[in-house]
């Protein structure tokens, strides 16, 4: 089962190949470009580094968010695309799951965290129990003073381990906030791979959680400003 | 001669578009997905939710599209796609899918401006039409007075320097209370109004000038609203919006008379939401009768934004081996 995932969650963007046995490539940048423009271009060299066609893909996953709008439209509108022309399925793996999946081997807390704007993060909280990944907290858009004192209370005296593009920008604060507690992970890994989206997809796959060009959607998490403003004013 | 079968693909705005076009003049299939119920609670396009719903229509009217003809990607030779201008968010959904579909189809893409798609909008409906032509595309995004050479070269003589006719249309349409979309309203009332009411402004820039500029126009009209709410004077909203739009037309038909004059051509077609208008047909169509003109104007399904006048386009493109590259990216204010 060959699975291509495509990640444009975060200002990085990654493609990767990948079925049961190896990940065969993986393309990965993290540089502010335009992924309108460059995701196919890294799909293309991916497949042509591997002497690929796109037919011999079995599903397409990609990283369905949280993460920016249109990233993630980016995204899901090139899974779409490549779903309807090859008629085969996709498979949605969240971000915050995909950045979670890339710790192993570690038994205290993992916590990604997308920058959300307006003092606020994507996050949730896992940690692994023997090889699997357990959800402690639910995935939800956070203020992140109130997003600290959640996981100082919930974590104990164990670590946690912060990942994600918002660790750029808020670590020092979940640091300050949780001196005991706060670990900053490797760089190789602070961004969202799509080579643990393909894996995660591959696992999704044996369980039936497949969707296609029709029911794969982003999780925006947030509802549109001009729903909200409306909301607020019922 | 094989005939060349083009999948176009339109997201710029608020229509989900896709169709399927035959040598750039007759439509095979085609399916446009109106956004209007869902934006009208907010009194226009909202760009976020413009985008979320594109991306979530655009596989079901490519379906729709292909299964109404009984084919499938093996049966299309190219897909096209607008890539702007437009709202960057919206064309960025089309935009990708687009690319992406084309790509695991192993089809040729083309990315087209919206422009030059309105201009084509003529080829589906008129066989005959060919340039050099002039054209006038006329909507809530755009005002524009064109030459059309040929069918890929393509020249601005002239557009508006600030808002779109449209955009005037749908500003005063709010100021009079009317119900988005507001210029099929103001067009409604302005039939039971007097065209001479109240005298508004037409701005013509210079005198050899085929730029446009419809701000002053829209100030004027919401100063006279303005002014008369302050002075607790009822204000007739038919007779505004027919004083208003016959100041709009004026323009308009004097600037395309010029460009006829100065470029020497005397076939004129029209396109765009406004092309849609009732008082602008009537009045473009006195004019090319006084003066000689051959006039087209595609009904008002075409006027608006559809993805047949963008694989009608396309056609052309193709014939002369245009196509674009993986690279195409969205250019929201993408020049002509």
């Amino acid at each position: 089962m060959k699975i291509l995932a495509i990640d444009a969650s975060t200002i990085a963007a990654s493609a990767a190949i990948m079925d049961e046995d190896k990940l065969h490539g993986e393309i990965f940048t993290d540089y502010k470009l335009k992924h309108s423009e460059k995701l196919l271009v890294m799909v293309d060299s991916l497949l042509k580094n591997l002497r690929m066609d796109i037919g011999e893909i079995d599903a397409f996953a990609v990283c369905n968010g949280p993460g920016s709008f249109t990233g993630l439209r980016i995204a899901l509108a090139t899974a779409k695309g490549f779903a309807i022309a090859q008629k085969k399925p996709i498979v949605t793996v969240s971000t915050l799951d995909c950045l979670a999946h890339s710790v192993y081997c570690y038994d205290q807390f993992i916590c990604p965290i997308l920058d959300a704007q307006r003092h606020q993060v994507y996050s949730a909280l896992y940690k692994r129990e023997k090889e699997n990944l357990i959800k402690i907290l639910e995935e939800g858009a956070y203020d992140i003073d109130a997003w600290a004192q959640e996981l100082k209370k919930t974590a104990g005296s164990s670590k946690i381990l912060f990942l994600g593009d918002a660790t750029l920008r808020y670590f020092e604060h979940f640091s300050q906030a949780l001196p005991e507690e706060a670990r900053l992970a490797m760089a190789s890994i602070r961004m969202p791979r799509a080579c643990y989206a393909a894996s995660i997809a591959l696992e999704k796959i044996k369980t039936g959680e497949v969707q296609d060009a029709f029911t794969a959607m982003p999780n925006y998490i947030r509802l549109p400003q001009a729903e909200e403003n409306i909301k607020t004013k019922d | 001669m094989k005939p060349v079968r083009i999948l176009g693909i339109e997201t710029s705005c608020d229509e989900t578009s896709v169709a399927i076009v035959e040598n750039g003049r007759k439509i095979l299939s085609e399916k446009i997905s109106s956004q209007i119920e869902i934006h009208k609670k907010y009194g226009g396009v909202v760009p976020e939710i413009a985008s979320r719903n594109h991306l979530h229509l655009l596989p079901f009217v490519t379906q729709a599209v292909l299964e109404d003809k009984k084919m499938s990607m093996d049966d299309i030779d190219a897909v096209a796609v607008t890539y702007g201008p437009g709202l960057v968010g919206a064309l960025l959904v089309g935009l990708s899918y687009a690319k992406a579909l084309a790509y695991a189809a192993n089809k040729p893409l083309i990315g087209v401006h919206h422009i030059k798609g309105h201009i084509a909008a003529n080829y589906l409906r008129f066989a005959e039409l060919k340039p050099p032509f002039l054209s006038l595309v006329v909507s809530g995004g755009h005002t524009s007075i064109l030459f059309v050479k040929e069918y890929c070269d393509i020249v601005a003589l002239g557009k508006t320097i600030d808002d779109a006719a449209g955009e005037a249309y749908d500003k005063v349409a709010r100021t009079l209370g009317y119900a988005y979309p507001g210029g099929p309203m103001i067009d409604k009332y302005a039939r039971e109004g007097k065209k001479n009411a109240i005298d508004f402004p037409r701005i013509m820039l210079s005198e050899a000038s085929l730029d446009f500029s419809f701000s002053g126009l829209k100030s004027a009209v919401l100063n006279y609203i303005n002014s008369m709410k302050m002075k607790n004077e009822e204000i007739c909203p038919s007779d505004v919006s027919a004083s208003f739009q016959e100041a709009l037309i004026d323009v308009l038909c004097a600037k395309v008379d010029l460009a006829a004059q100065k470029t020497g051509q005397k076939t004129i077609a029209l396109s765009g939401g406004v092309a849609s208008n009732s008082r602008l047909r009537e009045r473009m169509a006195e004019m090319a009768q006084k003066k000689g003109y051959t006039l087209y104007i595609p009904e008002a399904r075409y006027c608006t934004d559809n993805a047949a006048m963008i694989a009608a386009h396309a056609y052309y493109e193709y014939l002369e081996g245009n196509c674009s590259d993986i690279y195409l990216n969205a250019v929201a204010s993408l020049p002509l």
